[in-house]
């Protein structure tokens, strides 16, 4: 297989899901677009040793993260910048999407970052606790913490019983 | 809750045998599988077009900076040395235990509908399998990614409770190896260059894999 085509089945591959993280980490679409780019065109130079997709795919959120994190040091934005975020089309509704989707969009649009992207790194790249307190350089008490937490404000806002959902 | 899918097999079996707590979990479940499909959002048409456009773009490479490459890919190929040690066979028996994890509402199956045949050979056909003869009692069939590629995931009915089978044509073991995790038993079974795991959480479950063992062919 060529080098272009190796390298274009792994951006099928990781694209989707590297993508909605780069999103929900950063809340901004053209930024999210920018940290996949960076991130898949250092995949392209270092190709040879992206081998197994999966692999690939937890070294790329890596660079995303990392990246993300500086472009925040580059820019210093005053702290409410960092919540006071409007709500972008790109979460809107697509077709064949149900309608409670965006509604959810928004609930963890809403999230606070140090929840989102835990619940995140689970929920859309499948990584388990430990994986997770790697990654952040937490705990794992301190992921399940903030995991549990995010679904709990989750079930809080759509009706999902407040006791059932704490056992 | 902090993760739905992951119960442990002490609270699995407990779910088997309280329906208040199957009929919570698996609403906790579904309440994560819209979570999941929320956090899912397209990417642009055109990103992919962009990020291969700008590839062919970088493919020429200034001399000074392939110094400072040099040095990031060596950087890089330790880390990738690091992360595909956790690829080795030998770590397989506990990757299929995490997997079933992820998956755990198929451990609690709320249905045992048997999956239409035809459904069941669109499965297998998409992760290169084929059937040399007829399996029985399958109730799910679906296609997961495990470890890299995309595998046929069953689960089928029996005596002892449902047993996962995973079909791995990308997984060749020299020897059987046992499973025997979490309150987990079974086998993954060598079958002509790749593997076959069966496990469920009641007594090894030989019948089911003797039939898969002779049943399965990899088309790729």
């Amino acid at each position: 297989m060529s080098k272009h085509f190796q390298f274009e089945a792994l951006v099928r591959s990781v694209m989707p899901e590297l993508h909605s993280y780069a999103l929900w980490l950063s809340r901004d679409p053209h930024l999210a677009e920018d940290l996949v780019q960076e991130a898949l065109l250092r995949g392209w130079r270092s190709l040879h040793t992206l081998r197994e997709p999966a692999a690939a795919k937890g070294w790329l959120m890596r660079i995303i993260r990392r990246e993300h994190a500086r472009y925040y040091e580059r820019q210093r934005p005053e702290p409410m910048d960092l919540q006071a975020k409007d709500f972008p089309e790109t979460l809107l509704l697509h077709r064949d999407e149900a309608p409670e989707i965006a509604e959810l969009r928004q609930a963890i649009f809403d999230l606070d970052e140090d929840y989102r992207e835990p619940l995140a790194l689970q929920v859309l790249l499948g990584y388990s606790t430990a994986e997770i307190a790697e990654i952040m350089e937490l705990s794992q008490g301190a992921v399940l913490t903030r995991v549990f937490r995010a679904r709990k404000k989750l079930h809080k806002r759509f009706g999902v019983e407040e006791q059932r959902a704490s056992r | 809750m902090s993760d739905p899918s992951h119960a442990g097999a002490e609270g699995l079996r407990h779910r088997m045998a309280c329906r208040p707590c199957a009929a919570f979990a698996a609403e906790m479940q579904q309440f994560d599988t819209k979570i999941r499909d929320a956090m899912m959002v397209e990417p642009p048409r055109d990103l992919e077009a962009r990020v291969m456009l700008a590839a062919a773009g970088r493919t020429t490479v200034n001399r000074r900076w392939l110094a400072v490459a040099a040095t990031v890919l060596l950087a890089v190929g330790a880390t990738l040395t690091v992360l595909n040690s956790s690829y080795r066979p030998e770590k397989l028996p506990q990757h299929v235990v995490k997997h079933l994890y992820h998956e755990a509402e198929l451990l609690v199956p709320t249905s045992t509908e048997l999956v239409p045949r035809k459904r069941l050979l669109q499965v297998l056909k998409r992760t290169g399998v084929q059937l040399t003869e007829e399996v029985e009692e399958v109730i799910h069939a679906g296609v997961c990614y495990f470890r890299g590629h995309l595998v046929s995931h069953l689960v089928v009915n029996s005596d002892q409770g449902p047993v996962t089978v995973m079909l791995l044509p990308d997984e060749e073991v020299a020897q059987m190896m046992p499973i025997e995790e979490d309150g987990f038993r079974g086998v993954i079974v060598p079958v002509k260059g790749g593997s076959i795991a069966v496990i469920g959480s009641g007594t090894h479950p030989a019948r089911i894999q003797r039939k898969f063992v002779n049943a399965v062919e990899w088309t790729t």
